[in-house]
């Protein structure tokens, strides 16, 4: 909680990547945490070419802390004929609430057919998508999200970093405006001023959700670009965590 | 309404427009009002004209555009390969800033050593971000020089990997923090080599203040840390070139 308002960050990982400074102590993520007023973050595992491997790990982390971490599932799209069985057991057995894809790092364009599986799944179950995101990157360009969008109308698809620079935010607003299930979460290293009243002017407030990418980077920042910006308490709260449990619902 | 606790100096700002793009903020007006918005006392600013172009017209419009504003203290830009330092004997500024890649040249000590002697015998400190250097030819060069401070701008989770070993190896390297994100980075580097070497800058218009600011101000370090960090290691650095003023 920070000023009265809860705070969900809906861009967490479980996993290491050393060479960018990233390490994955989960006592370090609940300091960050404790010390910006995070009450939850939602985690999902970095890459792992095994998806059985990376959601028991995630697994092992939000059991460990039920009360500050949300798992969701991943899978790879190397294996599709493993996706479906692997998706029950984290939603049935391990209790993951929503999805992550990595299209450009699995290098499989989220228009590839081997991530059908996963949309099935996900809209037969109404859940909730996210997926890295880049303005530019022809595997994973927000605009690509709004075909799919129309294709499983019961998904509700978050476009983590909003498409990243500002280029890349344009084609995001561009999918959020052209499908109304298409959300943007902010995370990402291009903090440009007046970046969240831009999202917020074309998208509205009830569609950007606040995510950090914590452990990479430290979720006081993207905290304080909400706290900091020109909008109200309302849309300062409903960015913070009141998107993210209505995504989540 | 947040506001810092400790007086701020901004390390890295930048004013002009930039030829490739339109900038959302280019004038010393706009700075200004985003560093009384952000409890930022002053800032240390170059202009973009000479990164990209002509390194004399650009400090000459810097020069122009930061008279009337006290609070904005100039840092000149030299092509290393090319300036005539005759023409910085003047200036007094006891910072310079350099882009050796967009000036194409290697920041090598054949290349940079006449300039690096000078800097050394007036005592300037040297800044150049961190994606405008080799660092093998900085460490070569920083080594070489070890008296002269060295900052390194704009470092993000990208440089990690060797950014980590070379602040260890070179003790007159100072870490400009505008983009370094990475969770609990701050105190990391502080944990590494104290905060007397760390430096607050914004990297504006590109970057927002404000949010950086607010995370400082959550890292837990103790106050003559958070006032390291957001001032007085700049005015170490700078000092002759007002900033003694605050």
């Amino acid at each position: 909680m920070i000023n009265g308002m809860e705070i969900v960050d809906f861009h967490c990982h479980i996993g290491a990547w050393p060479q960018y400074g990233m390490f994955d102590d989960v006592d370090d993520m609940l300091r960050a945490m404790d010390a910006t007023g995070v009450d939850q973050a939602c985690v999902f595992d970095v890459f792992h070419g095994d998806h059985r491997r990376g959601n028991d790990e995630v697994a092992r982390v939000t059991r460990a802390h039920p009360d500050r971490f949300i798992g969701f599932a991943f899978v790879t799209p190397h294996y599709p004929e493993e996706i479906t069985d692997e998706l029950n057991r984290a939603f049935d057995s391990l209790g993951m609430r929503a999805i992550k894809i990595y299209p450009p790092y699995f290098d499989r364009p989220v228009t590839d057919p081997a991530w059908a599986s996963v949309f099935e799944f996900a809209n037969h179950r109404r859940l909730t998508v996210i997926s890295h995101t880049w303005g530019g990157d022809t595997k994973c360009d927000p605009m690509l999200f709004v075909t799919l969008a129309a294709q499983y109308p019961q998904v509700r698809w978050v476009m983590g970093h909003a498409g990243g620079p500002p280029t890349g935010r344009e084609s995001a607003k561009r999918a959020a405006l052209a499908h109304p299930s298409i959300f943007l979460e902010i995370c990402s290293s291009f903090r440009n001023p007046g970046a969240i009243e831009d999202l917020i002017a074309a998208v509205g407030a009830d569609r950007v959700v606040f995510g950090s990418d914590m452990p990479l980077f430290d979720p006081a920042i993207h905290v304080g670009r909400i706290l900091l910006c020109n909008a109200t308490q309302e849309e300062k709260r409903n960015m913070l965590g009141g998107n993210a449990r209505s995504l989540l619902s | 309404m947040f506001k810092p606790s400790v007086p701020v100096i901004d390390g890295h700002a930048v004013l002009g427009r930039r030829h490739d793009r339109r900038v959302a903020f280019d004038t010393p007006g706009d700075l200004i009002a985003v560093m009384d918005r952000n409890g930022i006392e002053r800032a240390l600013v170059y202009h973009r004209y000479a990164v990209e172009y002509d390194t004399q017209a650009g400090n000459a419009e810097l020069e122009s555009l930061v008279s009337g504003y006290p609070r904005l203290i100039a840092q000149r830009i030299v092509n290393m390969a090319s300036d005539d330092r005759a023409r910085f004997y003047q200036s007094g500024s006891r910072s310079l800033r350099v882009f050796p890649k967009s000036h194409l040249y290697p920041f090598v000590p054949w290349v940079v050593g006449p300039w690096m002697d000078w800097i050394r015998e007036t005592g300037k400190s040297l800044w150049v971000s961190v994606d405008e250097v080799d660092p093998r030819d900085l460490y070569e060069t920083a080594h070489t020089f070890p008296t002269v401070p060295f900052v390194l701008s704009a470092v993000h989770y990208g440089h990690f990997a060797f950014v980590w070993p070379l602040i260890a190896a070179l003790p007159n390297l100072y870490i400009e923090l505008s983009r370094l994100d990475i969770m609990v980075g701050v105190r990391m580097f502080v944990k590494r080599i104290g905060p007397g070497r760390l430096l607050f800058g914004s990297f504006y218009p590109e970057l927002d203040p404000g949010p950086y600011l607010f995370y400082l101000h959550r890292t837990g370090l103790d106050d003559d840390a958070l006032r390291a960090i957001c001032r007085d290691t700049v005015l170490t650095l700078v000092e002759d070139d007002g900033a003694h003023a605050i």
